[in-house]
């Protein structure tokens, strides 16, 4: 570079600067307190040179990380950052499919929805669906491939732990070999099955499930000398006779049969279903049901064979049950006069034989192909017989590896095995699964298992639809699918794409509908033809206290129990929370001299376990209701973990489950001491008679019901005085609904299709990043959900009827909370929601004292403390982005899905440039979710909107409308439909003390 | 000093408001020797000690709830307010008697308010500062409390002015300034006094700077008198106002047994009764342990029971007239509201406040029973316990219990909700022990205005 002796030099560089002589000696006086110039002399040159000198010190001096931003040049097609789409996929269901629908935010699920194309799913998800999202993001889950050695459990590689997997793949025959699996309609499944067998015809392989639906399918084998299912379709049933069947709530049809039943109980449509509910604990159906009959499940054989008595002539047993003989009768005239158009369904409780002969009466009243057909038997476990044969070799040390795919048989399989002490038995046994739960910590291996979310599979729902899943998200934690794992031990390594995708076996079209739809649209099974094979006697009834085995409704087999979501969702009857409980009837309680929230031990064969005591109005006498999935010790840090002392959460019913009576089993109870604390939503203490009568009083005001005969005779039986006064004056002046024209939200709930399962209560705590509270808390009255499911016993605590109400915010046009908060952090908005602002409120809660309905939650406590501890990071992924997480200190509430509705109106404009929602378009997460189609959301301004049409119905009444803060909900009566001998007990009767 | 006395007196001439052989200089004796004796009784510093001990707990009680959350306390769905809103109210309640003895008893010429008109005017203003901390840090966001007040802001947000309880925050907050300023004014010319016998530099400095250059002249005594009455003038409908303001954040609600247009009245009947009751329960040992006998009388204790009975059986009869309109409105709502209260799992809660407050104060018709001081001072606690009583029947019954039977939820209170409230106790006593050490408990000036020597020409002396 050229440099002249000349100060009067442009720069050409700020190097070429650097290097004057001038900028040096600018440089070495570093302090200028007398300025070396006078600025007002400078010529402009110099002047330009100085600056020039700050600049150069100033970039000379600022010296930032380099980062290359490169946009994306051409995005993803379809996506774009923030908005969510939705993904067809399935979610595994006691082995069945459960078509679903999950919406992704930017490349993660965040909320499943039901499949409307999809039969079983008609939109609509059962509740264990929902948690999904909260199991897959679940800290607690496995991240990494573990050994077990002498207890001590360390970390290894996913190589290391496949490299184990190696003995297997040279064991030849495979004699040594085991695999414990569970049972599963998946192809991919038996295809990967069907090849290991074939590699290694000596292997032993066991599918085991504590859920297993067995007896119905030995039931079929009986009848039809074929192993079948049956396949119910109630849009057919004008009777429908549940045999200690919970139908509406447990099954792999639960959904659509929910759907199909709640759509036959119009008051004004051309006919109306009558249900019967004959069992022993009092259940949803149950509950939804016109006439219930209290009776133990040992005793249901004997119902059976009177009603073939009734039916078809021959002397009928005795039933002693109270009422039971004018049951009966009703039953058998109506399943007389309704041939062809009535059913009878068996519950999987239920002996072989008696669902056999359940079958034989169902053709014989003409329900085969009409409302039952019998559908190829999928997803069934292996016999008790070889479950034991397997153990047996394990015990004998004869197996010497042992893969078990899924499942948690330490803590599930029946205690008389003593699957542990075998497990011991086994030289290398590796357990693919979610959490490094008990059974894992027995094994040599355990290998973290993909969540039904992170990997390819299939499955048949349970009318055989051939039902494809996706997966969302790539495994979080690198973890297996079971069909990779199995291929791993074929000593390849196929992705779990691969493998489904081969079996599925369809051209690239019909493979990309098939993803589309997430099943193959019209492969639902065809019925077997069966014919009738003569039947076993039923064995007679045992006599004595009987103890009946049921799934958990949320929990399942335990394997949910770590999902706070699903501990905290209330069971529909009890309305329990955070435990199981031996729920018996207050007689029973009584005899046995134990009390509500007492202790009982019971004892099945020398095996013992002392269990709180629930009183369950309804409940039949000598017969104790134990759900089982409880009890868990290393589920994780919600249900419990033996290693970082986190309380076990409820009582391990398996200890007590034998493999000679896995539903239903003598038991010998003593009152025990102590007193248990339950914690249920509602009923939080045993009622008082002030309250009783108190609550008797005004429930015929709330919850509204009435015969069909009522009905025809006045539609309008519902209505209050209050339901037809015009506008009232108010103190404020109110927003002119007739110059509102944008929309007008609004709401009904048709009582009499909500069966009270509670859905809509996850749906929205998913939806809207409702927190779980915990058991001291709810215990408290704090749970946070902004629906619930409110449960009321009519009549006497013996045989009660049950009526369920949803409850949430009514977002009145004259919301009395509005008034009342002081700074004014709950406003209406133009379109008739009540807009809860979480960042002005200060939460004095005023409002929730002045809501009638109670919808309004305080956040008492930081309750999402948890997402923000170390390692808890992923938790935050369940989340919806699009809905706050609120602080310490704020009130909240249902807001009408203010975040659907919005994000409805931006695709509105933007696809069709008109501001009008159409009528569906936006469905509310209670609404979508609901199997009964119950809900109704949409706009009172539109015409043409279904809730227009079922808030104008003869039915539709409002919540305390005498109030006049003109709620926005409407609810339509619930109508029974009594048989006519029977009383129809109306709602003005004496209400129960668990009010 | 002259001996207590407790003989009853000849109802022929009007019992001395001053007892004892009194002329104005054992007046000011009498008052300020508490103020400038060396050491306060022994008394003085149990008490003391046990207030800031309270109060300390009172502080840490603050902090756990600022920290932790609301949910340390019993409050939960549906009972939102517990504790510390009864606390609030009870405390906002014993307030009004200090403002009833000083300006409406001085408008309609009560002469012996003269002798408790200082102390309870104290009370008052200590209990105002208990009340207001309780809606302050009841709030689940304490941080932006300041919110509630009508302050310009980048938001362009005003509070909403239809609710009541933004109403009660300018009802307190009027009623602490204006009773303060009242109080304060009251003050000035015995704050003189002291100012003026004062021996040390630091008291003469502090008195003299709070009594604003009193010099005793015509001039000042004639602005003092025309202020103290505008004062009170204006702190009488504060009496029926602040109460009425504290009520209506139930009344205006939809809740049964809060919706209902007794509440105003009712609660101020049981405001004045309650705040008797707290100067009673105050005055009956502060006058023994600081030598006041003469200048709190037992004539002054009589008329207070009498007031005491007056207001007891106006909340009485407001009892009873709740339970007729529950039945006679024929709302099934209202009238479950009632029973329960009377006959649910609260009972326990109603029968004590209705034996604390309509049954114990009966036995002041006797006129032995006001004059003897064990009893009126343990009346007085029992009267004080039934309206704490009587304000936890109505804010936790009714929304324990209300429209829909799914959201009815038991309340239970917490160790912090009873800490809380013990420790509010412990500010008020720490505050009210300061006061009676430091300043002058009886109104000296008003208090001379009243003796025989006061007035020479009237009266046949």
């Amino acid at each position: 570079m050229n440099r002249s002796a000349s100060t009067k030099r442009y720069w050409r560089s700020l190097n070429d600067l650097g290097q004057t002589t001038e900028f040096k000696e600018l440089m070495a006086n570093e302090f200028q307190s007398e300025p070396e110039e006078d600025w007002t002399q400078t010529s402009r040159r110099r002047f330009l040179q100085l600056m020039g000198a700050s600049v150069a010190l100033a970039t000379a001096s600022c010296r930032w990380d380099q980062e290359k931003l490169l946009p994306v040049v051409s995005r993803t097609p379809g996506t774009v950052p923030g908005t969510p789409r939705a993904f067809a996929t399935i979610l595994n269901r006691d082995g069945f499919a459960e078509g679903v629908m999950v919406t992704s935010f930017d490349g993660h699920p965040t909320k499943i929805e039901g499949n409307a194309a999809h039969p079983e799913s008609l939109g609509a998800t059962s509740a264990t669906a929902q948690a999904a999202t909260l199991g897959l993001y679940d800290p607690d889950r496995s991240r990494s491939a573990a050994s077990y050695d002498a207890g001590v459990e360390s970390e290894v590689s996913h190589s290391a732990c496949a490299a184990a997997l190696g003995g297997i793949q040279r064991s030849g025959a495979g004699a040594k070999v085991a695999v414990l699996g569970e049972p599963s309609t998946s192809p991919s499944l038996a295809r990967m099955k069907a090849a290991f067998l074939k590699a290694h015809p000596s292997a032993t392989w066991v599918d085991y499930s504590a859920t297993a639906r067995n007896a119905e399918v030995e039931g079929c084998r009986l009848a039809f000398n074929q192993a079948a299912r049956p396949f119910y379709s109630m849009s057919n049933a004008k009777i429908i006779v549940a045999l200690d069947d919970d139908f509406l709530s447990e099954g792999p049809s639960a959904v659509r049969l929910t759907r199909e039943t709640a759509a036959k109980r119009k008051p004004n449509a051309e006919w109306m279903s009558r249900i019967y509910a004959v069992e022993s604990n009092f259940s949803v159906t149950g509950g939804f049901a016109d006439h219930r009959l209290p009776l133990r499940s040992s005793d249901i054989g004997t119902f059976v064979a009177a009603l073939s008595a009734a039916l078809s002539g021959g002397t009928a047993p005795a039933l002693h049950a109270k009422g039971a003989d004018k049951f009966l009768a009703a039953v058998a005239d109506d399943l007389k006069h309704h041939k062809g158009a009535a059913v009878i369904t068996c519950g999987p409780n239920q002996p072989a034989e008696v669902h056999a002969h359940v079958a034989a009466l169902n053709v014989q009243i003409g329900a085969l192909n009409r409302t039952v057909s019998y559908l190829p038997a999928t997803a069934v476990g292996s016999s008790m017989d070889d479950v034991k044969a397997l153990v047996g070799k394990m015990n004998a040390g004869e197996i010497e590896s042992l893969v078990i795919l899924g499942g948690n048989p330490v803590f599930t399989m029946p205690a008389d095995l003593d699957f542990a002490a075998a497990l011991g038995k086994v030289t290398n046994s590796m357990h693919l699964s979610e959490y490094r739960d008990e059974t894992s910590r027995k094994c040599s291996w355990h290998m973290p298992m993909t969540h039904d979310l992170e990997a390819w599979n299939d499955g048949l729902a349970a009318d055989g639809t051939r039902s494809i899943g996706q997966p969302l998200i790539a495994p979080l934690w690198k973890g297996k699918s079971a069909c990779e794992m199995i291929s791993m031990m074929l000593g390849n390594n196929e992705s779990s794409l691969d493998i489904v995708r081969q079996t599925a076996g369809l051209s690239d079209d019909a493979w990309h509908n098939a993803l589309l739809d997430g099943m193959v649209s019209g492969s639902s099974a065809t019925a077997l033809k069966v014919s009738l094979a003569s039947l076993p006697d039923l064995a007679p009834a045992a006599e004595g206290l009987e103890l009946r085995f049921i799934p958990h409704f949320a929990i399942r087999d335990g394997r949910y129990a770590n999902l706070g979501w699903l501990q905290e969702l209330p069971d529909p009857m009890s309305k329990l929370t955070w435990d199981n409980a031996a729920l018996m009837s207050f007689a029973t309680g009584e005899r046995l001299g134990v009390k509500h929230e007492g202790m009982v031990k019971l004892d099945v064969n020398g095996r013992t376990l002392e269990v709180a005591v629930y009183l369950m109005p309804g409940h039949a006498d000598d017969s104790i209701t134990l759900a089982y999935g409880y009890g868990r010790t290393e589920a994780g840090h919600v249900a419990g973990l033996n290693d970082d002392a986190v309380e076990t959460v409820g009582f391990n019913t398996y200890l007590l489950r034998g493999s000679d009576a896995m539903h239903v089993t003598a038991v010998s109870a003593t009152a025990a001491s102590g007193h248990y604390r339950l914690a249920s939503t509602q009923d939080h203490f045993a009622m008082d008679a002030i309250g009783a009568e108190g609550t008797q009083e005004r429930l015929p005001d709330l919850v509204k019901e009435g015969s069909l005969a009522e009905f025809n005779k006045d539609p309008q039986f519902a209505k209050a005085a209050a339901d037809f006064w015009g506008p009232e004056m108010t103190l404020w002046k109110e927003l002119d609904q007739d110059k509102v024209t944008d929309h007008k939200w609004g709401m009904s709930i048709d009582l009499a299709s909500c069966t009270g399962c509670g859905n809509c209560t996850i749906a929205c705590q998913s939806e809207n990043n409702v927190a779980v509270v915990g058991k001291e808390q709810v215990l408290r009255g704090r749970e946070m959900a902004w629906i619930r499911m409110d449960r009321y016993f009519l009549g006497d605590v013996e045989n009660p009827t049950a009526i369920n109400q949803p409850i949430n915010c009514a977002h009145c046009e004259l919301a009395p909370c509005e008034n009342v908060c002081p700074v004014a952090a709950t406003t209406h908005s133009q379109e008739g929601l009540n807009d809860m602002v979480y960042n002005r409120c200060i939460g004095t809660r005023y409002c929730a004292n002045n809501c009638p309905y109670k919808v309004r939650r305080f956040n008492y406590f930081n309750f999402n403390k948890d997402a923000a501890k170390e390692g808890n990071e992923v938790l935050a992924m369940a989340a919806n982005p699009d809905v706050t997480v609120r602080s310490r200190g704020v009130m909240e509430k249902c807001s009408f899905c203010v975040q659907r509705i919005e994000r409805a109106r931006i695709d509105t404009r933007n696809a069709e440039r008109e501001t009008r929602i159409q009528d569906g378009v936006v469905q509310v997460a209670c609404e979508q979710v609901c199997p009964a189609d119950a809900i109704t959301f949409g706009d009172l301004l539109d015409k043409e909107s279904r809730v227009l049409k079922t808030q104008a119905d003869d039915r539709a009444y409002k919540l305390l409308p005498e109030l006049n803060h003109k709620p926005r909900i409407s609810f339509l009566a619930r109508v029974r439909n009594p048989h006519p001998s029977l009383e129809a007990v109306a709602v003005s009767e004496e209400v129960v003390s668990h009010g | 000093m002259a001996s207590s006395t407790s003989v009853d007196q000849l109802d022929i001439f009007p019992e001395e408001l001053v007892q004892g052989e009194n002329d104005f200089h054992s007046v000011t004796e009498m008052v300020c020797g508490v103020l400038e004796a060396p050491k306060p009784p022994k008394s003085w510093y149990v008490i003391f000690t046990t207030a800031v001990a309270l109060l300390g707990v009172l502080g840490a009680m603050i902090l756990y709830l600022i920290t932790t959350g609301v949910g340390v306390w019993g409050n939960n769905q549906p009972v939102a307010w517990g504790w510390p809103i009864v606390n609030f109210v009870f405390w906002v309640g014993i307030g009004h008697a200090g403002t009833l003895i000083s300006a409406v008893l001085f408008l309609f010429r009560q002469d012996w308010r003269t002798g408790i008109n200082r102390f309870s005017e104290a009370m008052t203003i200590f209990a105002v500062i208990c009340a207001g901390m309780f809606p302050a840090i009841h709030v689940g966001r304490i941080w932006v409390i300041w919110w509630v007040f009508p302050i310009p802001n980048q938001m362009s947000m005003w509070p909403n002015f239809r609710s009541p309880l933004l109403w009660d925050v300018f009802a307190v907050s009027t009623y602490f300034s204006v009773s303060l300023l009242f109080w304060y004014m009251g003050l000035v010319p015995d704050l003189a006094t002291v100012r003026d016998r004062a021996k040390t530099k630091a008291k003469k400095f502090w008195y003299g700077l709070f009594a604003m250059g009193w010099n005793g002249s015509n001039r000042h005594w004639h602005r003092y008198e025309r202020a103290y009455l505008i004062l009170a003038a204006l702190a009488t409908p504060l009496v029926l106002s602040v109460h009425s303001v504290v009520s209506f954040d139930f009344a205006t609600s939809q809740l049964p047994g809060w919706h209902t247009t007794i509440l105003p009245p009712y609660f101020v009947a049981g405001a004045i009764f309650s705040g008797f009751a707290m100067v009673l329960t105050l005055s009956i040992p502060a006058r023994k342990m600081f030598g006041l006998e003469e200048l709190i009388t037992l004539r002054h204790i009589d008329n207070m029971c009498k007031v005491i009975m007056a207001t007891g059986m106006m909340v009485g009869y407001a009892y009873s007239m709740e339970f007729f309109m529950a039945w006679y409105s024929g709302n099934a709502y209202e009238g479950f509201t009632f029973v329960n209260r009377a006959f649910g799992p609260y009972w326990w809660g109603y029968w004590i406040m209705v034996s604390c407050n309509v049954l114990t104060p009966q036995i002041f018709w006797w006129k032995k029973a006001r004059r003897n001081l064990a009893l009126v001072f343990i009346i007085s606690i029992f009267v004080n316990i039934g309206m704490w009583f009587e304000r936890f029947v109505i804010v936790v019954t009714s929304l324990n219990r209300d429209f829909l039977p799914s959201s009815w939820h038991y309340f239970s209170p917490t160790w912090v909700d009873v800490l809380t409230l013990l420790g509010s106790f412990g500010l008020f006593f720490t505050l009210f022990m300061l006061f009676c050490r430091y300043l002058p408990q009886v109104a000296i000036s008003e208090v001379k205005n009243v003796m025989p020597q006061a007035h020479p020409h009237l009266d046949d002396h």
